[in-house]
């Protein structure tokens, strides 16, 4: 992947994160490479005060296929963990981070979920503050399938937005969900129409410019009432 | 009399007149993942199960009886197919993997977020050693 498929823009203070990685953006090597990168733009974007929120979205039909199983089974063989002592690999740490520091950005984060967000793709959209997702879409953390569990925020985040039956349920079965039991179950915030989740992740972001003062702990009330505002 | 049977990760219980009655049993239990507790005409939810609570707990009830039961255990699970329930969150899984992600939710009662961010990636890489063929990964 040398040509640079995860690409950040800005419009009206709002950024855009477009995934247009090969196979549906499954995360492979070189995806993280970029998306860690990408990530540090943001991270240096969010020190300015005038940017209002950020979009991750996919380019296709789908948000993210998630990991390359094998892909990281062969990585983690290579790297160091010493259950005794609990340090996790540096790498690890660093790649986590990438993830789970979207929570606390100073600015709304909105995943726009379209066709399959699986795996350490889900994991990009729960850690976000918000996910609108568009009908026909799946999502899952399918990784106790192949034996492991999901560890970039995909056990503590799912717990936190669906509580702790929906997402035991999801985390441990590893089965995908339609679009509409995501929305019941509150994994996801608003329910688009097919093209809808990017216009609809703006819409919001300038409902929160315009009329909240935000912060990551706020979330879920701005989220109540900008729902209220819209009679959804 | 209250009935205790052990299925694998699983433990149901039959027949308990509240949750104390049932984590006075301790080691008859055994170590499951998911106890499961199928109340009788007299059991009582006035009593939920403490956080403290080293496997999640689950209570087999019809729909319409849901709601009572829902914050005396983790879950409430549809009483006329447990069997259905269980097998697929189970399904192809180890006793060890089904027990590292039920140690991340059980930690989620009472943990933070950052606990609990630790605790998966801590699982993670166990059970990539497991996968991996048993190596320590270290």
């Amino acid at each position: 992947m040398d040509e640079k498929t995860l690409v950040l823009t800005e419009n009206n203070g709002i950024l855009t994160l477009t995934m247009n990685a090969p196979s549906n953006n499954l995360m492979t090597a070189d995806f993280f490479v970029q998306y860690e990168a990408v990530m540090t733009e943001v991270e240096e974007r969010a020190k300015s005060e005038h940017i209002k929120g950020m979009v991750i979205c996919g380019g296709g039909r789908h948000f993210s296929t998630g990991a390359d199983v094998e892909a990281l089974a062969d990585r983690s063989s290579k790297e160091s963990y010493d259950d005794s002592t609990g340090t996790l690999p540096a790498g690890h740490i660093k790649q986590k981070h990438y993830f789970t520091f979207l929570r606390l950005l100073p600015f709304p984060v909105v995943s726009a979920v379209t066709g399959f967000c699986i795996g350490s793709g889900s994991e990009i959209a729960v850690n976000s503050h918000y996910r609108i997702i568009e009908k026909n879409a799946r999502v899952g953390q399918p990784e106790s399938t192949f034996g492991i569990l999901p560890a970039l925020g995909g056990v503590a985040r799912t717990i936190d937005i669906c509580g702790m039956q929906n997402a035991y349920e999801l985390v441990m079965s590893g089965e995908l969900i339609t679009a509409e039991r995501a929305y019941d179950i509150g994994w996801a915030d608003i329910f688009a129409e097919k093209k809808q989740s990017v216009p609809e992740a703006e819409k919001l972001i300038e409902y929160i410019s315009a009329n909240e003062d935000f912060a990551p702990g706020r979330a879920k009330e701005i989220m109540s009432r900008y729902k209220e505002s819209r009679g959804i | 009399m209250m009935k205790i049977e052990i299925k694998n990760a699983v433990t149901e219980v039959r027949d308990a007149s509240s949750v104390s009655e049932i984590l006075s049993c301790g080691s008859e239990l055994g170590e499951p993942c998911l106890l499961i507790v199928f109340p009788g005409k007299d059991f009582s939810a006035d009593e939920p199960f403490p956080p403290e609570t080293p496997y999640m707990t689950a209570i087999a009830a019809d729909e319409d009886k849901a709601q009572e039961y829902r914050s005396a255990a983790d879950l409430v699970i549809p009483a006329g197919d447990v069997d259905g329930y269980t097998e697929k969150l189970f399904k192809d899984k180890s006793l060890s993997q089904i027990r590292e992600i039920t140690a991340c939710f059980t930690a989620a009662r009472n943990g933070s977020q950052e606990y609990v961010l630790a605790r998966e990636s801590k699982a993670f890489y166990r059970l990539m050693a497991e996968k991996n063929g048993g190596s320590s990964n270290g």
